[in-house]
């Protein structure tokens, strides 16, 4: 039978751009779960992810591999390679079984795109209200936000470095936005 | 006269003091003659106001005023202030601009004072005719300074108009409350990014370019592209859509369903939830089945449906419509986290995490059964209803067998990054059978064949589920669900309710309006009773004539019966009849 295993497509698939002091790319392809759970069961969770999910607000825990994003009191965005889904889900499931908690694969239903440069934070400011100097908004802090009309997650990954991440059928009109906001930044 | 063009009109009345953050901190304001505008008068809480805020516009003595008010608040504190230096700053305006009366002749112009709420200089004076005397009720009757701006470009103007028209002086009228929070008008509200492709995200699913390269024609569907229906060479909408609703009653079509609402229901109490939420019995659900599930306001009407499958034990995929997605999700959160927190349940929206590919037709189960790989396809192996876990052409899949056409179907959901390969494998598979992609106007008519309602559609807010004919959907012996009490209110029992019915015309040509009324009589004279109206209406290459759903009052008692659809100059008879116009037997739909 024909296997599309390969034929994956994401909706910010080749994209690139790149204007004076800020350029984006697509994020490498990502396994993504939201994760729900309360007190002790998040410390087990931690253990079998590899990666403390982080119990202060807006904040990350980031192994390079494995990510861990604070959404909120109860829930955390889990972020991996795509080619560690399957492995996490089972790493997951199998310490969990019988706690109280959701696990839900939201890989494909997410998109996500990386900033960086001198004016990536001045082409955000473009569409989203917070203050994004690195004071306020440091590196490795995470927050649910909005961009324009979108809903947004942002992540500071470095000091000129922003992950931004929304829903799928969003990515083209995130990604068109801060094209413009770019292009207005150097018209 | 003279026209330009132009893209943007920006429109000021000239300076206004800001003294929205010094009224809050409790201050009175003082009403300066000389700038035509009110300013802050004296201090009541730690706050000193400096610059424009106070009426101070011109550049220089703004930065002068500055320094000043930085310097007195230093000594007030017991520091000893030292100058850093000074610059000399350019000279700016110093004016505040009143507003200016266009030349016109009085009462056959329109003078708008609120550009956002379209408020006149007429508005305001009738105000004062009807009597209101205060300034806040102006406001309030003419809606002036209630905009996105609040009032900030026409609070002024309106503040003059009003004291004119009352013989008063503005330090008489006063001024409307400074309510919190102060937000600037920005001029990225007047003249930002919100424009052309930018000026609403247009959502689009996986398959939309495949759809696009085969000249679909779309339709808007809140924020969503939706595929209308799929034009041949030379053909129109209604001999396109004929084609594909005979072809998927014939053989088998394909449509894009990706936009429906999903919601992950995941927890120990995701059963209770679901129970206590929707109108249907959730617990005799068991894993691996489907139900058709509805969700009423408190107040006993619908407010959406969709199929609810139990994928685990504590693991419901619920769908909604494309439209009710984020209200069901919103009412949902709600309830979980201020009415029931109790429970442990949690809701995550999928809504984009799968493609959905639905194959509807009596050759689905042929084409899907040799992709697809662990799951029995069968009568038997799979009924209507059900949902099984597999791989679709060796992809992780969720399969449903349901149906909104009211034949053999199912609906492929599938990870949204493989929807794109997996649609395009399963339409060339489905070439020796003739599938067709089909759009949402042939899935439209499709259902009113089968009389499955659409929310929005048959339902306005104010539909039962009896009156839409879904009662046997009610979880009869559940002590509890949103909306139950209401529904036994005697208005609700009423057997004159409007109720859903088919309507066939005389003439099987002629297709009826949605939204007529329906009349008792043939010569009906303004004012008459109304008996209803219609809801859909569609030429039906099926049933090869017309036919339309609507809701009468007391529809189902009035099956057989004639009644007449208002019509500007004249009436058109129609024959009440059952609203399931195509297998009333179900026997395709369960084949």
């Amino acid at each position: 039978m024909v296997d599309l295993g390969d034929r994956t497509l994401g909706p910010l698939f080749s994209r690139s751009f790149s204007v004076g002091g800020f350029s984006m790319v697509p994020a490498p392809e990502s396994c993504r779960f939201t994760f729900r759970a309360r007190g002790a069961v998040v410390d087990t969770a931690s253990q079998a992810f590899g990666v403390a999910l982080p119990r202060q607000a807006c904040s990350t825990a980031n192994t390079g591999v494995r990510a861990a994003l604070w959404m909120g009191p109860d829930e955390w965005l889990l972020i991996g390679p795509r080619s560690e889904k399957v492995l996490i889900e089972r790493q997951l499931t199998e310490v969990l079984a019988g706690a109280a908690h959701s696990l839900v694969d939201v890989s494909h239903g997410e998109a996500a795109l990386i900033m960086s440069g001198t004016k990536a934070a001045v082409a955000l400011a473009a569409g989203c209200p917070l203050d994004l100097h690195s004071s306020v908004f440091a590196i490795g802090m995470c927050t649910r936000t909005v961009l324009a009309k979108a809903q947004i997650v942002l992540w500071r990954t470095g000091p000129l470095l922003f992950y931004v991440q929304t829903s799928r059928s969003l990515a083209d009109y995130v990604w068109r936005f801060l094209e413009q906001a770019g292009m207005d930044l150097n018209a | 006269m003279r026209r330009e063009r132009c893209d943007l009109v920006l429109m000021s009345r000239g300076l206004t003091p800001s003294v929205h953050l010094f009224s809050q901190s409790g201050g009175t304001l003082r009403f300066d003659e000389r700038l035509d505008a009110f300013v802050p008068g004296a201090s009541v809480a730690r706050e000193r106001s400096a610059g424009g805020c106070r009426g101070i516009f011109e550049l220089s003595a703004v930065i002068n005023d500055g320094f000043a008010a930085g310097e007195e608040a230093a000594k007030a504190a017991g520091f000893v202030v030292v100058r850093a230096g000074s610059r000399p700053y350019p000279k700016g305006v110093d004016k505040a601009f009143s507003g200016v009366e266009p030349p016109r002749e009085a009462f056959t112009l329109k003078s708008f004072v609120d550009f956002e709420n379209d408020v006149t200089d007429k508005d305001i004076k009738l105000a004062t005719r009807e009597g209101f005397r205060s300034v806040e009720h102006v406001k309030r009757y003419t809606t002036v300074g209630m905009a996105t701006d609040q009032g900030k470009t026409s609070n002024a103007n309106a503040l003059g108009i009003t004291a004119a028209a009352l013989d008063k002086s503005i330090t008489q009228l006063g001024h409307t409350t400074f309510r919190m929070p102060y937000k600037p008008v920005t001029l990225g509200t007047l003249a930002g990014m919100s424009r052309a492709s930018l000026f609403d995200p247009m959502r689009t699913t996986p398959m939309h370019e495949w759809a696009a390269a085969r000249g679909a024609i779309f339709e808007d569907v809140g924020q969503w592209k939706r595929a209308r229906y799929f034009p041949q060479s030379g053909e129109d909408m209604r001999t396109a859509v004929n084609r594909e609703c005979r072809t998927v009653r014939s053989a088998v079509g394909i449509f894009d369903a990706s936009t429906l609402g999903k919601i992950e229901v995941v927890g120990r109490h995701a059963a209770e939830f679901m129970n206590r939420l929707y109108a249907n019995d959730f617990t005799k659900l068991e894993t691996g089945q489907c139900r058709y599930g509805i969700v009423l306001r408190e107040d006993g009407f619908l407010l959406d449906d969709g199929v609810v499958a139990r994928i685990a034990a504590e693991q419901f995929h619920v769908t909604t419509t494309t439209g009710g997605a984020a209200r069901v999700l919103g009412m949902m959160e709600d309830l979980v986290q201020t009415e029931w927190p109790e429970l442990d349940v949690w809701l995550t929206s999928t809504t984009d995490q799968w493609a959905v590919i639905a194959v509807q037709g009596p050759e689905a189960r042929t084409l899907l059964a040799p992709l697809t790989e662990g799951i029995d396809l069968s009568k038997t192996g799979m009924p209507h209803m059900s949902v099984r876990e597999g791989r679709i052409l060796g992809i992780p899949a969720r399969l449903f067998r349901v149906s909104f056409t009211g034949e053999l179907g199912y609906e492929v959901n599938v990870p949204a990054d493989y929807g794109l390969a997996v649609w395009e494998a399963i339409h060339q598979a489905g070439a020796p059978y003739g599938i067709v992609p089909y759009g949402t106007e042939t899935m439209h008519v499709l259902r009113a064949e089968k009389g499955y309602i659409i929310v929005g559609q048959e339902t306005d807010g104010t539909v039962t589920p009896d009156d839409v004919g879904l009662s046997r959907t009610i979880g009869k012996s559940k002590s509890d669900f949103v909306g139950k009490r209401s529904l036994a209110r005697p208005a609700m029992l009423d057997p004159d309710r409007r109720q859903l019915v088919g309507l066939l015309t005389e003439d099987p040509s002629m297709v009826l309006e949605e939204g007529a009324q329906i009349v008792p009589t043939a010569k009906y004279v303004i004012p008459t009773k109304s008996y209803g109206y219609i809801t859909s209406a569609y030429f039906s290459a099926n049933l090869n004539r017309s036919s339309a759903l609507a809701l009468v009052a007391a529809g189902r008692a009035r099956i057989g019966q004639r009644l007449f659809v208002a019509m500007p100059d004249s009436s058109i008879s129609v024959q009440i009849v059952h609203p399931v116009f195509i297998d009333p037997q179900e026997e395709r739909l369960n084949g």
